[in-house]
């Protein structure tokens, strides 16, 4: 084992673990200083810092080829969402928190940076304790980071976010511990190895994979697991909801698509109408359909735009499972750009929302009365995330919708029939009445006129935050092979399928 | 019955009394008390897998019952200091007083 070959391997982990050291000692020094804690700015310039270093080690790592342990990777795949958390880590540093929101702001970024370490690590990993490991280490984090606040509702939300992450963490443990006993190496390429060896999985390792895709259903907030969302999505920092709606999502379809298409592709069944057998995509899809309408009825009756949002998240959850339905290369990737699209543009709307709240106090529809007047640049960012999260051309929700649903009917076609029609045409329908709900944010925004027509004032950080989310989705729908071409091919040189 | 059926009965009677404690009780330190029961099911999974079940020379299975005792102890750590923050606010544990946040 050469270790100093491991550390540059690890260097963007570490540079992040180090900067959240730092600040711990800033906050210690501060407070022992000046009795009080260390002006926020400063720790926010830290932290990103720290990121920006953690992006440069990414980009300067070698691509090492697969060791033969799978404990640390560093494939195509494991790059890209690095660099995805990242990025999306860094705008949620820029995420400015609400005045005295946050008490702690050492704590509360050494935390942040604690969570992104823990997502780094997992999308890098092909083996499962590993994978566990560093799993918990940003769920643990998190659940703290939602609860970051002075205020009461944020305790709620953060128990409520814990005790469900408590017991889905332990199916998830039951579920590893039932695949150990059915292939005790616990790597993936030596399940599908194993699998392909037993010809079929025994009964004891269904139950086992079954625990642990609803361990992983409840990081997507899948439902019928999705009760915290719409809790944590109202009650936390929006800097903390920027983090679970976007990053966490993103890492936990990572970890579905390699568990799932890297280790268990031969168990996968099918779900197509008509030719349906055993397996894990019958469960994906079943779980796709209930949350795609769970979310989306839900989401109709919302008031409170973060609880709309929470509903959104499940109801994209539901269409991210179809393309993982089909499980072939074409759609996982197009499920991958789409996760990053829906992460940018989610995170940009709690963006916006978090500056309306920061002004009339409340994230109720009313608060976005009249958003145009008030700031036109906010209210037009506004309405291209809403609108790339309904899928409308030509923004980057649209395409990647568009990939992942075509890329479903072509690939579970046999015989000039394509299996998955009666998904995909639920997911169509569903979409289409999720335009419902975004437009009655837009006409609050755009027709409804403000009892005040004051300027909206904005830190030029909180700015940023809200800009370069919105550039993102425009550029990535105009030129989609940006991102979407460099994902199909990572996930076909991780999976070895070219 | 086999040895290594008798343990995974027991481990699976254990989790299944910790779901349990989990959906009926109304206390947060008691779903708490059932979250590490479903836990600690799981190791005894991994350590009959190891005695009894296909051969592991890398000892997997011990490994990473050290690691999960580990991390169930700093959840439990984490779980605690949520429920004291809630407890500082509404003064109470129990789950049905906690509905501020709804709709």
């Amino acid at each position: 084992m050469n270790y100093s070959a491991l550390f540059i391997q690890l260097l963007p982990e570490a540079a992040l673990v180090i900067t959240a050291l730092l600040l711990l000692g800033v906050a210690v020094a501060a407070e022992a200083r000046t009795h009080r804690p260390p002006a926020i700015d400063v720790i926010t310039a830290i932290a990103a810092l720290g990121i920006a270093a953690a992006c440069a080690a990414l980009y300067f790592s070698p691509l090492a080829p697969a060791s033969g342990t799978s404990l640390l990777v560093t494939d195509p795949l494991a790059r890209l969402f690095k660099a995805v958390v990242l990025l999306l880590g860094l705008l949620a540093v820029l995420l400015p928190p609400a005045r005295d929101e946050i008490a702690q702001p050492g704590e509360f970024y050494a935390l942040l940076l604690f969570a992104l370490t823990g997502l780094l690590l997992t999308v890098g990993t092909n083996h499962l304790l590993f994978l566990f490991v560093a799993l918990e280490l940003a769920s643990l984090s998190l659940y703290l980071l939602a609860g970051f606040s002075r205020t009461a509702t944020a305790a709620e939300a953060s128990l409520k976010y814990f005790l469900f992450g408590g017991v889905s963490a332990a199916f998830f443990l039951f579920g590893l511990s039932l695949l150990y006993g059915f292939c005790p190496t616990l790597t993936l390429p030596a399940m599908a190895a194993a699998l392909t060896a037993a010809d079929g999985l025994p009964p004891l390792a269904v139950v086992g994979l079954v625990m642990v895709v609803v361990g992983l259903g409840f990081k997507l907030a899948a439902a019928p697991f999705h009760f915290w969302a719409p809790d944590v999505y109202q009650g936390s920092p929006a800097t903390s909801v920027g983090l679970i709606a976007a990053a966490s999502k993103a890492v936990g379809v990572v970890v579905l698509v390699r568990l799932l298409l890297m280790g268990f592709a031969a168990a996968a069944g099918s779900a197509a109408w008509g030719d349906l057998q055993p397996g894990w995509s019958l469960w994906l899809g079943v779980l796709s359909a209930v949350s795609m309408v769970f979310g989306n009825v839900l989401a109709l009756a919302q008031t409170s735009v973060r609880r709309l949002l929470a509903y959104s998240a499940v109801a994209n959850t539901g269409y991210l499972l179809v393309a993982l339905t089909a499980h072939g290369a074409h759609s996982a990737g197009a499920a991958l750009f789409y996760v990053v699209v829906y992460g940018l543009a989610t995170f940009g709307a709690l963006a916006v929302t978090a500056a309306v709240e920061r002004d009339c106090g409340d994230d109720s529809m009313g608060s976005f009365a009249g958003l145009v007047q008030r700031s036109p640049l906010q209210a037009l960012a506004l309405l291209v995330f809403l609108a790339s999260l309904a899928g409308i051309p030509p923004l980057a929700g649209f395409v990647g919708k568009f990939a992942m649903f075509g890329a479903a009917m072509a690939e579970s076609t046999t015989q000039g029939v394509p299996g998955l029609t009666w998904l995909v045409g639920l997911a169509v329908i569903m979409s289409a009445i999720s335009l419902y709900y975004y437009l009655m944010v837009l006409k609050q925004a755009f027709v409804r006129s403000a009892a005040d027509a004051l300027p909206l004032q904005l830190p030029l950080a909180h700015g940023m935050a809200v800009a370069v989310p919105a550039v993102l989705l425009i550029l990535l729908g105009l030129f989609p092979a940006l991102l979407l071409s460099p994902l199909t091919q990572a996930l076909l040189v991780t999976l070895g399928w070219v | 019955m086999t040895p290594l059926s008798l343990l995974l009965t027991l481990s699976a009677l254990l989790f299944s009394l910790g779901l349990f404690a989990v959906l009926t009780r109304r206390n947060a330190i008691l779903i708490l008390v059932g979250i590490e029961l479903m836990l600690n099911a799981a190791n005894i999974n991994f350590i009959a897998f190891w005695r009894y079940g296909p051969p592991d020379v890398d000892l997997t299975g011990p490994l990473f019952v050290l690691f999960s005792i580990a991390i169930a102890a700093a959840e439990a750590a984490v779980g605690l200091a949520i429920i004291l923050m809630v407890f500082r606010h509404t003064r109470s544990t129990d789950l049905n007083r906690l509905d501020s946040l709804h709709g």
